[in-house]
């Protein structure tokens, strides 16, 4: 399978889209279907639609969900933030996406993660893992909204559940630092059904395609310029 | 928790229509965005830029143009002229004609083009259709700016790929240095996502022609975007990602060029659109009745945050602002409006600014007295003509 150049669009309760800069600090990006329809026109590879959750109670996923349903791109669309046993039958309907992404069902809540396979496939399963690595690898868990350590179960459990990794560098997000590739010390996936996100340099992204990495997700840089994309491929 | 929506340190709040974000130590973006000012290599910004730009011309392009210069006929051109020639580039000036230009206007940018004897190309939409296109941007989203923002930000992409100049220079990153919605480090270019959201506000040409607006499909043609495979072969840069951006400050330096600021009772800022019959009437009404507030506020936040005023003289001064007077009869004569068709408008439309509009005369507000520095200067001009018709064959 080729590689993929994807874009990560983060999603605002108030439904546009969100920039975010080291997993801290928030910006407005615009509006969300005319920020999609652009990503569309440039041609990434896929789009990864998240709503992110970070502690907080509703987070207006459905309506979000919704919104995103009614708008007509080509671009296969992943989306995650606020999937959850209530919503599930009722967004996976009449599918206008093609990949679940899940983070905090990934630690406690695998009847969810059961469901959504049994409706979507397993293809369609993407694990999202923002990460720190300090003296060890710690995970992001979005409903504690705290990095934590990670063990062979969680691991076992993520290879069972998922068919692809979304990896984030979360203290790089936003930045032109370059992405924390020692986290592949840590990791006990399958390498090539893993994508990188978070910091990424033009030669994070050859790096990513001669390692035999799944793909790469663009963070915020996506927009930043006219074809930001096709001068990485 | 209740959401905070009015920034702790300066005047903006969340209804700004370039996007705020207030997080939850109570400072807004923009504020935010401003402190990385301090942090900046900015020579180290400057030679990136000089690499830049090397770069971009290596690829060639026209032999007598190194960069086109969209111009608004206000100090902030000077500068980016400046800034240009500091780079050694050739630039070709360009102005797209918005009507709405005065006397002063037209006089600036005489100024600036024999000051700097450079080449300047004054665009003229047809006047007929332009103002058909205003009258539909005033009643489909209650702004008169959408056709001009369309033009400026189209035509010099087009006239660049035709002339094969590769570059276009533009001034401040208005979405950055407003609301801080980039980074500085993010060195954002011109896009037409970018032309979309921030220049369009989110209304692309077909959301805007698609229904009402009795314009034909040839006549449309200045107002839209190149292709995007197109547009990608002209690089578009801001300088403020580059330079330390005070305008304030770098305006009134252009004083030395012969730039004439406006005075005017509806900001201190005597710099920024001088020249514009429009910019701080119907435009500025228009604005407080979409988002709540007059420009002003963006000026007097910028000030707070370049340390020349404090928040609570900046929210005296923004109260004085507010109650003067703006008369916005000229610039319906202008698009042929009838009496009916005015007062209706103003019914319908002036909800919240509706008492600000009258012929009365303002009063003088003393400023300096609020400021801790300040860059005014005691000759400022007045417009004597609020819409000089200057096209070809008038």
């Amino acid at each position: 399978m080729s590689f993929r150049i994807g874009a990560t669009v983060l999603i605002g309760h108030n439904g546009n889209a969100i920039q975010s800069y080291g997993f801290k600090k928030k910006r407005i990006l615009g509006n969300l279907q005319k920020v999609l329809k652009f990503l569309d026109a440039y041609k990434v590879d896929e789009i990864h639609a998240i709503v992110p959750f970070k502690g907080k109670g509703d987070s207006g996923s459905s309506r979000i969900f919704s919104h995103l349903s009614e708008l007509s791109i080509s671009t296969p669309l992943g989306i995650g933030g606020g999937i959850t046993e209530i919503n599930i039958e009722e967004i996976t309907q009449d599918p206008f996406f093609e990949r679940c992404i899940f983070n905090s069902a990934i630690f406690n809540n695998p009847e969810l993660l059961q469901k959504t396979k049994s409706i979507m496939g397993h293809q369609s399963m993407v694990a999202s893992i923002p990460f720190i690595i300090d003296d060890n690898l710690k995970i992001y868990h979005s409903k504690t909204n705290s990095f934590q350590a990670i063990n062979d179960e969680l691991w076992e459990e993520i290879g069972s559940n998922f068919n692809e990794v979304l990896l984030l560098d979360a203290r790089a997000e936003g930045t032109k630092k370059g992405f924390n590739f020692q986290v592949f010390k840590y990791i006990k996936f399958p390498i090539d059904r893993i994508l990188i996100s978070g910091g990424l340099t033009k030669c994070d992204i050859n790096k990513a395609r001669k390692m035999g990495l799944a793909g790469v997700s663009i963070d915020n840089f996506a927009l930043h310029s006219e074809y930001s994309i096709e001068a990485l491929r | 928790m209740k959401e905070v929506i009015q920034c702790s340190q300066c005047l903006d709040d969340l209804n700004h229509p370039l996007g705020q974000v207030i997080d939850s130590s109570g400072l807004c973006t923009g504020c935010i965005t401003h402190k990385e000012k301090d942090l900046i290599d900015w020579g180290k910004r400057w030679s990136e830029l000089e690499k830049k730009c090397t770069e971009i011309l290596k690829k060639g392009g026209n032999d007598a143009y190194d960069c086109i210069i969209p111009l608004n006929a206000d100090a902030e051109d000077y500068y980016v002229v400046e800034l240009a020639l500091k780079l050694n580039l050739r630039p070709l000036l360009l102005y797209v004609n918005n009507y709405f230009g005065t006397d002063l206007s037209w006089k600036n940018l005489h100024t600036l083009e024999t000051h700097f004897d450079l080449d300047l190309i004054t665009f003229n939409p047809n006047i007929i259709t332009y103002k058909e296109v205003v009258r539909t941007s005033l009643r489909k989203f209650n702004s008169i700016y959408w056709p001009y923002q369309a033009i400026k930000t189209a035509y010099p992409v087009r006239l660049a790929l035709d002339m094969k100049i590769p570059l276009i220079l533009w001034g401040g990153l208005q979405a950055t240095e407003q609301v801080g919605k980039f980074s500085h480090n993010d060195e954002v270019e011109m896009s037409g996502w970018s032309r979309n959201q921030h220049d369009l506000f989110a209304t692309d040409e077909v959301d805007f022609f698609g229904t009402g607006a009795q314009i034909s499909n040839s006549e449309q043609f200045h107002y839209t975007y190149p292709d995007l495979k197109q547009a990608n072969k002209i690089k578009g840069i801001y300088l403020s990602n580059y330079v330390r951006w005070d305008p304030w400050r770098q305006n009134h330096n252009m004083l030395k060029y012969g730039f004439a600021p406006e005075k005017t009772q509806h900001t201190f800022d005597q710099y920024e659109r001088a020249g514009s019959s429009v910019f701080y009437s119907i435009h500025d009404l228009l604005r407080l009745e979409r988002h709540g507030y007059l420009k002003v506020r963006d000026h007097l936040s910028r000030e707070i945050r370049h340390k020349r005023i404090t928040i609570n003289n900046a929210k005296e001064l923004y109260a004085l602002y507010a109650s003067q007077y703006v008369d916005i009869k000229p610039f319906f004569d202008w698009i042929g409006s009838t009496d009916s068709g005015y007062k209706l408008l103003l019914k319908e439309r002036f909800k919240y600014s509706y008492k600000k509009i009258s012929k009365k005369a303002n009063k003088t507000i003393k400023i300096q007295d609020y400021f801790i520095s300040s860059y005014f200067e005691g000759q400022n001009h007045c417009s004597t003509k609020d819409f000089v018709i200057y096209h070809k064959g008038i």
